[in-house]
């Protein structure tokens, strides 16, 4: 194999191997999505399919949206009597989530779960995300008609402080951290759920600093399910939304990207991009063309030779084989001998056997014998004939 | 027209209005003022094609030698000239450096060399010079191909003269001329002289002697202006490759030493090469110009996967003239092939002509009828000796038409061919 043709199939290898990888990856992303908590259909401990089943039970007529746009046509059709869920804001967008804020304006309450900072910003909600790390256990010490005093929560992982300019807004199950003499040291750590009245740029928003603790893993602990059915349940419509990936890739660029990058970026980028262009245009004209050359043909001499041997190989023809070295040798002999051509075989035998001290019977066997039976056979024949010949030239 | 590398430069310049105005548009300005400026840099850049090439090339170089070839550049104009120069070969002229760089003021002229070392017989023609000459800025050239023809004839390395000067000394033995004063033993009758003690008293003549009352002895010289036609058959059986050299090749080097000894020893040489067509025919008498004239005529001839046309050849030796001449047929002993071809043609040439028919054997052949160790050494030596078998037998086809057959190695050839050729000599059979 010459080095070219190796060089070839150690890439294709390399190529499949790119490929196979790369198969994996699409796969794996696929399937996976980041962030599936609380889907309206999933069964399964992390959907939220028991939330709805309890909701449609009450009489509450449950739509689910997966898209910012659908959900915009929904509203845009009737936004009375209605509530508006984000269940899952990992896919939350901040262009979906000003659209949302927008089209929501006329309904009666937008529950958000565990929205982070520039989510609460794009919702012109004004308050701080501040995550946890961990689902705790949380008492609500407050009353706000959703909210009962006493009632408790586990799996809160978010907090959240109001700013300044939020006049009205309720704080519920306050995060504490116990004091050294025993009491708690409320208030001053944000609280897991925050309810902010409506003003001139946003409905009522009710946001609560849990990802999984509505889902049908955890609905049945403490007062979730009674606290998820008071804050879902208000309104005889309820407006699910469950962002997927295409409502996030709207905020990407104007925002993420804008603010880490220097503004000459992109058009640098571009520039680099022609002068890309401009090297190969350098580099790929050609100083003259190419000379052809005619060739003259390469034929090794021997070839002929070669391939006759290989088709005795192929088609084992051993008797012809034999017949041929057999004649050979006798030629040789015969000349060396100083016999006529046209001398018998068993004068060649008796003269072989006189110079070579080898009976006649053996000589005769080797040099018009049964053809061999098998290659070994073949190979045994040959060496005894070369030998024969060279006790013949030296006695 | 052709970018330089400093166009790339120019166009990544680009970078500092970009970062001082970071905008779309100033990408397109900028790629609009290069454009302008490459633009602007090819319009000034000097005409390739007003420069005046020349060529300077031996006409011929022996197969294995070096050669130098010169490009002699001139530039009218009264503007400096800054650019690149390539002379194109074919890979197997073996140019080495071709790309030159040019920088040649007004009014000036100059010399570029490039060294060729060929790797392969035949004609070498020159391809087109290019030239591409830098604007002003050096952002842009222009780019012209021009054709400055050249044609470097590439000589058979002819090996085997190394073996002229012992077999010219055999010659000068039969010729009488040897320092050691030895006869001439030719049977062509030379003239009589006088005995001086050491000569043979068989050559004394006695007649002679009986005329002048003192020995007198007859010289004899060898044959002279006798005809040699050696043929060279450049069909398909001749393209084979024994040691990566064709067989062609070695033929011809028996062809040209044979052509140089007998051109010494005053015999009239025609050399043949054909398949279907007569490729060369080379003839003459006077000994340099006819060597000189085969090795020229002869580099170009390749071997061509056709098959010969015996029957043409035999009517080019007839062609040459009735006399009674000696035949060298340089063709493979491949059996099927001359056995259709040349065994028709050969007994009308051969009682004509004193015929020698002289075949390049391959030594592979030999080694691997040899082959014990294996069931597959086994039946390629059977397959050889089968090759070797069929050989024999065209031989002795030939043998019993009175043609005399060498078989030999490719260094051996030559040397048998020409020993072949002086043992006739010797004989006076020519």
């Amino acid at each position: 194999m010459t080095v070219v043709a190796r060089w070839r199939r150690t890439g294709l290898w390399a190529l499949a191997i790119l490929l196979g990888i790369g198969a994996l990856a699409a796969i794996a992303i696929a399937t996976t999505p980041p962030g599936n908590a609380m889907d309206p259909e999933d069964m399964g401990p992390r959907g939220g399919a028991a939330l709805v089943a309890v909701l449609e039970q009450n009489g509450v007529d449950v739509e689910t949206f997966t898209s910012i746009d659908d959900v915009r046509d929904a509203l845009a059709e009737r936004d009375d009597d209605t509530t508006v869920v984000v269940a899952n804001t990992s896919n939350l967008g901040t262009a979906a989530a000003t659209t949302l804020r927008q089209e929501s304006l006329g309904v009666d309450r937008v529950v958000v779960l565990s929205p982070s900072t520039g989510q609460l910003r794009a919702l012109r909600a004004d308050a701080t995300a501040l995550p946890i790390g961990a689902g705790v256990r949380v008492e609500s010490q407050c009353d706000i008609g959703t909210v009962d005093e006493g009632d408790s929560m586990v799996e809160i992982d978010a907090r959240y402080e109001p700013g300044s300019s939020a006049s009205g807004a309720k704080e519920c199950f306050p995060l504490t951290i116990p004091d050294a003499d025993g009491g708690d040291g409320a208030g001053d750590h944000g609280a897991g759920l925050l309810d902010l009245p409506s003003t001139s740029g946003h409905p009522p928003i009710t946001v609560i600093g849990t990802t999984v603790g509505f889902t049908n893993g955890a609905i049945t602990q403490e007062h979730n399910a009674a606290i998820a059915l008071r804050l879902l349940g208000g309104s005889p419509r309820l407006l699910w939304y469950q962002p997927d990936v295409t409502d996030l890739a709207d905020s990407a660029d104007d925002t993420e990207d804008g603010a880490l990058l220097p503004p000459w970026f992109a058009p640098a980028l571009a520039l680099v991009a022609f002068s890309l262009i401009v090297l190969a245009l350098v580099r790929g004209r050609r100083l003259g063309r190419l000379v052809r050359e005619p060739l003259p043909v390469v034929v090794r001499a021997v070839e002929t030779t070669e391939s006759r041997g290989r088709l005795y190989r192929r088609a084992q023809d051993r008797p012809r084989a034999a017949t041929v070295l057999r004649l050979a040798t006798l030629d040789r002999l015969r000349s060396r001998l100083g016999l006529r051509r046209g001398d018998s075989v068993e004068t060649v035998t008796r003269a072989i056997s006189a110079a070579t001290g080898r009976p006649v019977s053996e000589v005769l066997d080797l040099v018009a014998g049964p053809p061999p039976t098998d290659d070994a056979a073949l190979v045994r024949l040959a060496q005894d004939l070369s030998d024969l010949e060279e006790k013949a030239h030296r006695p | 027209m052709a970018l330089t590398p400093r166009a790339l430069w120019l166009v990544l310049l680009g970078i500092v209005p970009v970062v001082l105005r970071p905008a779309a548009s100033t990408v397109w300005l900028w790629l609009l003022l290069c454009a302008v400026v490459v633009a602007v840099d090819v319009l000034l850049a000097p005409r390739p094609r007003s420069l005046h090439l020349e060529r300077e090339l031996p006409a011929s170089v022996r197969l294995g030698e070096s050669v130098r070839t010169s490009l002699f550049v001139t530039n009218p104009g009264s503007r400096s000239v800054r650019g690149l120069l390539r002379d194109a070969w074919p890979p197997s002229a073996g140019a080495e450096l071709t790309r030159h760089t040019l920088r040649l003021p007004g009014g000036e002229r100059t010399r570029l060399t490039t060294l060729l070392t060929p790797t392969r017989r035949g004609d070498r023609q020159a391809d087109r010079v290019t030239l591409r000459l830098r604007g002003p800025l050096g952002v842009a050239a222009r780019q012209a191909s021009v054709e400055v023809p050249g044609r470097l004839r590439v000589l058979h390395a002819f090996p085997s003269r190394r073996h002229i000067p012992s077999r010219l000394a055999v010659l000068r033995q039969l010729d009488g001329r040897a320092a050691m004063r030895t006869r001439g033993q030719g049977t062509e009758f030379d003239s009589l002289r006088d005995y001086v003690e050491g000569d043979d008293v068989r050559s004394i003549d006695w007649r002679a002697t009986a005329r002048r009352r003192d020995l007198v002895v007859r010289t004899w010289q060898p044959e002279q202006h006798r005809r040699i036609i050696i043929v060279l058959d450049t069909s398909r059986t001749s393209a084979g490759r024994i040691d990566d050299s064709p067989r062609l090749d070695s033929g011809m080097d028996a062809a040209l030493f044979l052509t140089a000894i007998a051109g010494h020893a005053r015999d009239r040489i025609h050399v043949i090469a054909g398949d279907r067509e007569v490729r060369a025919h080379v003839s003459g008498h006077d000994r340099v110009g006819v060597l000189h004239d085969a090795i020229s005529e002869l580099a170009p001839v390749d071997a061509r996967l056709i098959e010969a046309d015996w029957r043409l050849l035999a009517a080019e030796v007839a062609r040459v003239g009735t006399q009674r001449a000696l035949v060298v047929l340089i063709t493979p002993l491949e059996s099927s092939a001359l056995e259709e071809g040349l065994l028709p043609v050969l007994p009308a040439l051969a009682a004509r002509h004193r015929v020698v028919v002289a075949s390049v054997a391959d030594p592979a052949v030999d080694r691997m009828r040899r082959g014990r160790d294996s069931a597959t050494d086994v039946y390629a030596a059977a397959a050889a000796e089968r090759t070797v078998g069929l050989r024999q037998r065209t031989a002795g086809a030939f043998r019993s038409l009175g043609v005399e057959v060498l078989d030999e190695t490719p260094d051996r050839l030559p040397l048998a061919l020409v020993d072949h050729y002086l043992a006739l000599k010797r004989q006076g059979l020519l």
